[in-house]
């Protein structure tokens, strides 16, 4: 784009230049021309021609002086030498004519005068004789020198002016040859700066080339250690992110834990304090039994323990207490089998006595990530479980379940008040696929065209970190499969995971 | 004994088996109600009036201090114990500001501990019922006659805080500084203090112990807590150990902390006037020092505080 402009007004500036030059040419040819317009041979036949009319004119005058001072009549002879004379002036004067005629008005009027004057003098020479003293006389004194000398004069003065003036013209040549000089010299400094600059442009472009490979090297250095500056970061964020969902993942598996541990302990507690009352059962009637089996005890005596027994079983109440005291034994049961049942699901779902990659089965997956998040659902979810028979599948059970956890976790958070939420599992042609389908909110295009980038995140702050969906993303990518949203506002949401049967490459 | 007289508590648990536990526990003490969830508990509280109130925290749908703080309002003479499984801060921040409960007990929970914390409260609750019963007394008489204005000791380590809370109060208070335990006793000493505002740490020092001991002794002072070291931990002990009365975070917000403030001096009037409900606001002692751990500063300010109690009883 630049370089076609650029270009442009390279060829633009060329046709200036060459008008230009053609201009200045023009000019210096012109001014030659002015300076030659006076032509020296023309001048000088112009002068012959003067001269040649001035000599006849003076030998006319010198033989009509002759005539009248001798008062003698010419030959025949003379006669015919002054006719030839007189034709050899007119036409001398006709050439004349032809060389001055149109110089000047100043040398047409002299030459008109002259012609007056020569015409009437040699009309005169023609007739005249030697008697005719008086009219010899006026032809002597008919001013025709006087009229060469002014057509002379008038002829110089012309010659004068073209002088001057081709003098002018050649100063102005002179100096518009200097100017052109200067232009030209100008033109060359350009051209000189212009090839510095290229030379410059071209040492420049030469140096770069050189250093090229090591600037790339060097930028390529600065990139790759802003990709794992970035690569770093991501994995801090990520850890975090992890860490707050571990937090309230912890909360709520701490209450889980705690609430049955705590009827538990306190059932324990009440047992062993119920415990007194039945020893002091048991040893008043085994007093009671001893008597009654002695034979030397008496009536009274058995009457006595057997009463003091009664009183005792009447406070005590065994019948009651023992079955309240079985009920509190089986609560105690129930809630040691469901923290059992709990650490079971927190080692299932972390899998850390798995290997990275195994053959897991997702089903189990999908349940120990249910139970983990009970505390959240209980109550107010109804969980409904469609689950196919799948193949195992290749993949690290750890991050599968945590995917799993934290889309259930987002479908729980995304249901205000009661809901249900479907999870349904599948073969699908190249591998399994996972549904987790809730009754909340929805979500608007909009926002299902972001939900995965991190940081992105439409719960309140301190609610979300926005990273939970990008890390599901991440997690399923790494293992070569895909994830699909679909959402309706105010009907609910869809997630589909799809998994390969195994895995091509290494998940990172 | 007569059921009518049996101090009645009502158990609010989303697990069934812990009010089993419970009933077992307490049968023939105390006349016994459950719920299974807040809103059922709010239900049965609109009928029913209750002495002492036991809720778990994390239950579906109304989590426990939502429920305390509709409770509260429902029949505020009901001591309210939080049974928690885990919490985590904010729900312990909005316990104490809005639900104002006596004690915290952590699940899972020791049964003499328990039956203690509860029997305490039925105690206070007894008494301050016997309060709101007795017919009011004049308000004319005004305990703190003498002092103009009520006053308000600051501890904390950042010495700005005091004139800020003096901005944010205006004239209505006078506000006293204090940057550490024994200058704060020596303001108690010399200035009738009827509101304590103090960071949770004092020279690296806990105030627990201090704010536990000026409660046990001057029980009409009351301690609103302002800190930026919020933790659960440090939150319970001080309800339980000091029954603080407010808990704000810093940066201080103005009008909350004017409302506070203003809230615990109407309190604090309030405890002056009428001793009986002292109970209500009964401390539990604090956990005995390990053997062989350097005594906290506060035990040597025993007996000074000690003294301050006979200055202040001896009014």
């Amino acid at each position: 784009m630049a370089t076609k402009r650029s270009r442009e007004r390279e060829s633009s500036v060329l046709q200036y230049i060459l008008v230009g030059a053609t201009l200045a040419i023009c000019l210096l040819g012109w001014l030659v021309f002015k300076t030659l317009s006076f032509d020296q041979g023309q001048h000088q036949q112009r002068l012959a021609a003067i001269r040649t009319v001035s000599a006849l004119d003076i030998d006319l005058n010198r033989y009509f002086l002759g005539v009248l001072t001798s008062k003698t009549e010419s030959n025949a002879a003379q006669r015919e030498e002054l006719r030839l004379a007189l034709a050899r002036a007119v036409n001398a004067l006709q050439e004349g004519a032809q060389a001055f005629d149109g110089i000047t008005p100043e040398l047409d009027a002299a030459m008109q005068a002259f012609y007056e004057t020569a015409g009437s003098k040699i009309s005169i020479a023609m007739e005249v004789r030697a008697s005719e003293t008086a009219r010899l006389q006026s032809l002597l004194d008919l001013p025709t020198g006087a009229r060469l000398t002014a057509i002379e004069q008038a002829y110089q003065n012309w010659t004068q002016s073209r002088i001057d003036e081709a003098n002018f013209y050649r100063v102005v040549l002179v100096a518009y040859t200097v100017f052109l000089m200067l232009a030209l010299g100008y033109l060359g400094y350009r051209l000189r700066l212009s090839y510095d600059a290229l030379d410059q442009a071209n040492g420049q472009l030469r140096e770069a080339n050189r250093t090229l490979e090591s600037q790339v090297q060097a930028r390529t250095k600065d990139l790759t250690k802003t990709l794992h500056d970035l690569r770093e970061s991501q994995a801090q964020l990520i850890q975090s992110e992890k860490m707050a969902s571990l937090g309230q993942m912890v909360a709520g598996v701490a209450h889980e834990i705690n609430t049955p541990l705590g009827y538990a302990r306190s059932n324990a507690e009440i047992v062993r304090t119920s415990l007194s009352g039945i020893r002091e059962l048991c040893e008043a009637q085994g007093k009671a039994l001893g008597l009654l089996n002695a034979a030397n005890s008496s009536d009274e005596d058995i009457a006595g323990a057997l009463a003091q027994a009664e009183e005792v079983r009447q406070a005590v109440q065994p019948e009651e207490l023992m079955g309240d005291l079985e009920n509190l034994l089986s609560d105690t049961d129930h809630g040691l089998v469901q923290i059992a049942d709990l650490v079971s699901s927190l080692k299932d779902f972390s899998r850390v006595d798995r290997s990275r990659n195994d053959l897991f089965d997702l089903n189990a997956g999908v349940d120990s990530a249910l139970k983990i998040c009970n505390n959240q659902l209980k109550g107010r979810i109804e969980v409904t479980r469609y689950f196919a028979k799948l193949p195992e599948i290749e993949c690290s059970p750890s991050q599968i379940n945590q995917v799993f956890l934290n889309l259930i976790n987002n479908a729980a958070q995304a249901i205000e008040g009661e809901g249900e939420i479907i999870i349904e599992t599948a073969t699908d042609k190249n591998g399994v696929v996972v549904r987790v389908k809730d009754s909340g909110c929805g979500m608007s295009e909009e926002v299902q065209k972001r939900i995965f980038e991190p940081f992105y995140t439409t719960k309140g702050v301190g609610r979300g970190t926005g990273l939970g969906l990008s890390i599901v993303f991440r997690i399923v990518e790494e293992h070569g499969g895909r994830i699909a949203v679909e959402s309706t506002l105010g009907v609910g949401t869809t997630f589909s995971v799809y998994l390969p049967l195994t895995q091509t490459k290494v998940a990172a | 004994m007569n059921t009518a007289t049996k101090p009645r508590v009502l158990f609010v648990d989303d697990e069934p088996r812990v009010l089993t536990s419970m009933r077992m526990l307490f049968r023939g003490q105390y006349e016994l109600y459950f719920a299974e969830s807040g809103p059922k508990a709010i239900e049965l509280l609109k009928t029913q009036p209750v002495d002492v109130i036991v809720s778990d925290q994390r239950m579906p749908g109304m989590s426990g201090f939502e429920f305390l703080k509709v409770a509260r309002e429902i029949n505020p003479h009901a001591m309210r114990i939080l049974l928690t499984g885990y919490s985590d801060l904010n729900a312990i921040i909005g316990s104490v500001n809005e639900g104002e409960i006596f004690r915290f007990v952590n699940k899972p929970w020791a049964n003499d501990v328990l039956s203690s914390t509860v029997a305490n409260a039925v105690t206070a609750a007894k008494s301050s019922q016997a309060v709101a019963q007795a017919p009011e007394p004049a308000a004319s008489v005004e305990p703190v006659a003498g002092s103009d204005k009520p006053a308000v000791l600051v501890l904390d380590d950042d010495a700005s805080v005091p004139p800020r809370i003096q901005t944010i109060l205006g004239g209505d208070y006078r506000v006293f500084g204090a940057r550490s335990m024994d200058e704060a006793v020596e303001r108690l000493e010399s200035e009738q203090i009827g509101v304590v505002v103090s960071e949770t740490r004092v020279q690296n020092q806990p105030v627990v112990s201090l704010i536990s001991l000026l409660k046990q002794h001057q029980p009409q002072l009351v301690t609103v807590i302002l800190t930026d070291r919020a933790d659960a931990g440090a939150a319970i002990d001080l309800i339980n150990q000091g029954q603080i009365y407010r808990l704000m975070t810093k940066p201080v917000q103005d009008v909350t902390c004017r409302i506070m403030v203003n809230s615990a001096n109407r309190h604090h009037q309030q405890l002056a006037k009428t001793p009986e409900l002292h109970q209500r606001y009964e401390v539990e002692a604090p956990a005995a020092p390990p053997p062989g751990a350097a005594p906290p500063p506060t035990l040597k300010l025993m007996d000074r505080i000690r003294s301050l109690r006979s200055w202040v009883t001896g009014r």
